[in-house]
């Protein structure tokens, strides 16, 4: 058997069948889709990915059902003819460092791609990411545990992540890397630390964690040296020794104290705060975390972004959110709450065939080649068809972002942070 | 009197392997064992349903689709044997000996790849038969979770973020903190350090005196290792196996289990399993059964028809024991309890229905916030135990109730569904018809209630570790470590236009 012509038939048959199902050829699944991910948003999402455009199949392409959050958030557009020409193009790009000193870095677009490491998802899937990111003029990350060498022409494109487990973080990934985040918390399992099961700790993950193979990897919870803000600034101070000029985040989950932790965290030196809300994530997680621990992100951002400007400091730091932010609209509303920008990564995931079916730390892992060390799925997905649908996706967005910000009279997506006063709540 | 009882043996103590201690045989020997260091686990072992539990997902295959789907294909890869039989289900569903002309649908994990790769041909559909089970609180994607739980004994993992709705009524609508630094640890849960989930039932001493020897109190305190304990099967339940295994599952997890006192003399309990069962008797029976209570440190007492002025008959009628009464929830609970707390009594247990709902239609949640905060008020909290039970059927419902202020809490229809129990229609209260629960083998029995018990505790653990909290004794009453879903509903979106 040619394991290549076994790979081939079942790409053909994904890709086919992702778009007959994106156009809505055939009927919606029942077994589809959930409360946050409803079956129309992923075969949007699937569609949008297809053509680079905003859905005209007839699907709810911007909410969930939830019943909350986003979800119950909506515009106060303006009356159609005081909106602005439709040939105007506002701009959506989004500075990462807003101190006075530093490397200046402006993203095209205002989100960019979230923390998956290597071993939760395939190479294929890493370097797809990587490549929309350059195409895009945006950043993504690698998460913990190191980068393989694959990612290295894309270095201009990558945040590397320090964890509390320190996995695979040498002077040369931090050295390659643009901008460090620090990890200190995720959404998905806010407190708990990061969590690769063992049958993706493959001989290669292991070699690049300085671990065993087939064993599995428990990030300890918190960083067993950072016991105030004071050792915490130590922290980012050793980063910039090691890389003066490397722009610094801290991402940081959604306790009842997020806005003292995100004033801690600028007084340390971070340039860009990422708030990972309780909803969102793609790793692996205890389900009881995922839905009780922490606050989902939509709350989160407005304390933070008031408490920093409040303080004072809030035009020197970059506030991303993340954590649930699934379309173009979850955006633009969360930046309307008080952020710059947003980090995306299950619609990324959707872009190349996620179904959201939280199957990927089961047997061989997903299915369709993203959350997965199998070698023979991990072939699923092409890096260029990937970052191809991923660029769409993003190139739809786009097009809704400008839409909403004519449709609000702003000229740019940074006229449009923190402007509460242009959001709508739906009651139920 | 005042009758000196050590605050640290525990009733169990007698179950505890002796280690080699085989000679520690007299009574105040036991304070020795028990107080011999040993990290409190609860093994688990593999415990299958006996019947299967319908599987949430459905595929389904138009077999004239799929004969026609093979023809092309066989054309199209030139009758390529390997490719031909490479088949879009990874999970076996199309594996068997006739492939999808007769899927295994029991394997099905709905990752939908089949209807990627032709939608023409499969369709995923969401079982009835799953919908059908539970009710509208204890709903089929719970009872999956405890099915699996105690099958396993071990914490659901999965990938891509939380599916549920926003929030919802009750525990669903709370959040517990986490801490970014300042904490013990996760190491907690993996062993470096110590997480405790022992809580205490029963009167707590005010103060100690210098001039004892021992620490003692007045009353017999009871610790037991996690903070739940089993309620009260329902009547037309008994005598299917359900109650043996509760009693024997109640001693391995180091808890206790609720029993109605007539027929426990002819209930066929474990000499060793006897200190783990806790007599439920009626107030107005209690004198009339104060022979057959004597010695047992907790009775339960149902106080529906009782008012504080019988208490001190009861308490002399049961002389050296800590009555736990067993109050319903409703609009005059906390004046009731608080009464009652300044009359003497220790341990209260109080109930609302099974979807958690008090007399006076409120939730569980919210009444036991009022019933904590006026104990809190008028200096009786730290002095009492608070059981609670009605509406705890996930993992997590445990550590909201402590939150909201109860010491412990009594579980009920998870143990039952986790034995294998169905519910009929909407379960809310112990009707006759109610619940359809076969008979059991009593050791397959109080092996699935270990397991989700241990399962359970892992999450609190878990729990407790992201909150930076030691033990669970901590978490009473911390409203500041929650956040509810109307605080923050009215923070972040208060200010903002309203629309329909
Ligand atoms: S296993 Fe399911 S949820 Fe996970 S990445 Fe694959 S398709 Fe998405
Ligand atoms: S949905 Fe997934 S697991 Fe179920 S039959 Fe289809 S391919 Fe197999």
């Amino acid at each position: 058997m040619s394991e290549g012509d076994v790979v081939a038939k079942h790409v053909e048959n994904l890709h086919r069948g992702l778009s007959a199902l994106g156009r809505g050829e055939h009927p919606i699944p029942e077994a589809l889709g959930n409360y946050r991910w409803t079956a129309e948003l992923i075969l949007a999402t699937w569609q949008q990915a297809e053509t680079g455009k905003p859905p005209t199949n007839g699907m709810e392409y911007k909410v969930g059902r939830s019943g909350g959050g986003f979800d119950r958030l909506a515009f106060k557009f303006l009356p159609p003819e005081r909106r602005l020409p439709a040939d105007l193009e506002p701009d959506l790009s989004i500075p990462l460092n807003r101190r006075p000193e530093g490397e200046r870095i402006d993203i095209a677009l205002p989100t960019y791609g979230g923390g998956m490491s290597f071993g939760s998802v395939s190479l294929n899937f890493m370097v797809a990411r990587c490549m929309a990111a350059r195409q895009l003029g945006t950043f993504t990350s690698t998460g913990e545990g190191g980068f393989p060498d694959a990612l290295l022409p894309y270095k201009d494109q990558l945040i590397t992540q320090i964890a509390t487990g320190m996995f695979g973080v040498r002077e040369e990934t931090i050295q390659a890397a643009r901008i460090v985040e620090f990890k200190y918390a995720q959404g998905a399992k806010p407190g708990l630390g990061g969590h690769l099961l063992s049958d993706k700790v493959t001989a290669e993950v292991a070699r690049m964690r300085e671990s065993v193979p087939w064993a599995s990897l428990y990030s300890p919870f918190p960083f067993h040296s950072v016991y105030s803000v004071e050792d915490h600034k130590k922290h980012l101070d050793w980063v910039r020794t090691i890389h003066p000029k490397a722009l610094l985040s801290v991402k940081v989950s959604t306790p009842t104290d997020v806005d003292m932790v995100a004033v801690g965290s600028y007084y340390a030196g971070a340039h860009i705060l990422h708030l990972d809300g309780g909803y969102g994530g793609t790793g692996a997680a205890p389900e009881v975390a995922k839905k009780n621990i922490a606050m989902p992100i939509e709350p989160a951002i407005g304390k933070v972004h008031r408490y920093l400007v409040s303080e004072g400091v809030r035009e020197q730091v970059t506030l991303i959110a993340s954590g649930g932010i699934r379309t173009a609209w979850d955006v633009a509303k969360a930046i309307a709450l008080g952020a710059d920008g947003c980090v995306i990564g299950t619609a990324e995931m959707l872009a190349v065939g996620c179904t959201h079916c939280a199957n990927c730390e089961r047997g061989r892992g997903c299915q369709v080649g993203i959350t997965t060390t199998d070698p023979l799925l991990s072939q699923f997905i092409d890096p260029d068809w990937g970052a191809r649908r991923i660029r769409n996706l993003y190139e739809s967005w786009k097009l809704q972002w400008r839409d909403i910000l004519r449709s609000l009279g702003l000229r740019s997506i940074r006229e449009l942070v923190g402007r509460r006063d242009l959001l709508l709540y739906r009651d139920r | 009197m005042n009758r000196p009882v050590n605050l640290f043996v525990p009733p169990w103590a007698a179950c505890l392997p002796t280690n080699g201690c085989e000679n520690l045989t007299r009574p105040g020997d036991l304070a020795i064992l028990a107080s011999m260091y040993q990290r409190f686990e609860i093994p688990t072992a593999p415990a299958p349903p006996l019947h299967p539990v319908p599987n949430k997902f459905l595929p389904v295959v138009r077999r004239p689709g799929l004969a026609w789907m093979l023809l092309r294909e066989a054309f199209h890869y030139r009758f390529q044997r390997d490719v031909l039989l490479s088949r879009p289900c990874i999970y076996g569903v199309f594996s068997g000996p006739v492939g999808g002309f007769l899927p295994r649908t029991q394997l099905c994990v709905g990752c939908m790849r089949c209807v990627q790769e032709y939608p023409d041909v499969c369709q995923v559909f969401v079982d009835e038969r799953w919908k059908a089970l539970g009710d509208s609180y204890f709903t089929p994607d719970s009872i999956s979770t405890l099915n699996y739980e105690a099958t396993t004994g071990k914490i659901m993992v999965k990938g891509v973020g939380y599916k549920g709705p926003f929030a919802g009524e009750g525990f669903d609508g709370l959040w517990t903190d986490m801490s970014e630094i300042v904490r013990p640890t996760r190491d907690g849960i993996y062993g470096r350090e110590y997480i405790s989930t022992a809580v205490e039932l029963g009167r707590k001493p005010t103060h100690v005196d210098p001039r004892a020897e021992t620490v003692a109190a007045e009353e017999p305190v009871l610790e037991l290792q996690v903070p739940f304990l089993f309620d009260l099967l329902p009547d037309a339940c008994r005598g299917n196996g359900a109650e043996a295994a509760a009693i024997a599952a109640a001693a391995r997890v180091r808890s206790l289990c609720l029993l109605p006192w007539r027929g426990l003399a002819c209930a066929p309990i474990r000499r060793a399993e006897e200190a783990v069962v806790v007599p439920v008797v009626a107030a107005c029976e209690a004198v009339e059964a104060a022979r057959f209570l004597a010695g047992k440190a907790f009775p339960a007492i149902e106080w529906t028809d009782a008012a504080p002025a019988d208490l001190p008959r009861l308490r002399s009628a049961l002389p050296g024991s800590v009555p736990l009464l067993r109050v319903p929830l409703g609009s005059g609970t906390s004046a009731e309890v608080r009464a009652l707390a300044a009359a003497g009594a220790g341990a209260f247990h109080v109930t609302a229905d099974y979807h958690g709902r008090t007399a006076d239609g409120s939730f569980v949640k919210d009444a036991l916030l009022k019933l904590h905060d006026s104990l809190v008020e008028a200096g009786l909290r730290e002095q009492v135990t608070l059981v609670a039970s009605g509406g705890i059927v996930r993992a997590e419902h445990v550590p909201k109730a402590i939150l909201c202020g109860a010491d412990l809490v009594a579980l009920d229809t998870a143990v039952w569904v986790a034995q294998g129990a169905a519910l009929r229609g909407e379960f809310t209260r112990a009707g006759r018809r109610a619940l359809d629960f076969p008979p059991l083998p009593p050791a397959w029995g109080a092996q699935r209630i270990v397991n989700f018990c241990a399962a359970w505790r892992d999450q609190l653990l878990e729990i407790l570790s992201a909150m930076g909290l030691r033990e669970v004794r901590r978490l009473r009453g911390e409203l500041g470590r929650a956040m509810s879903y109307e605080d923050l509903e009215k923070e972040a979106f208060g200010d903002l236009e309203r629309s329909a």
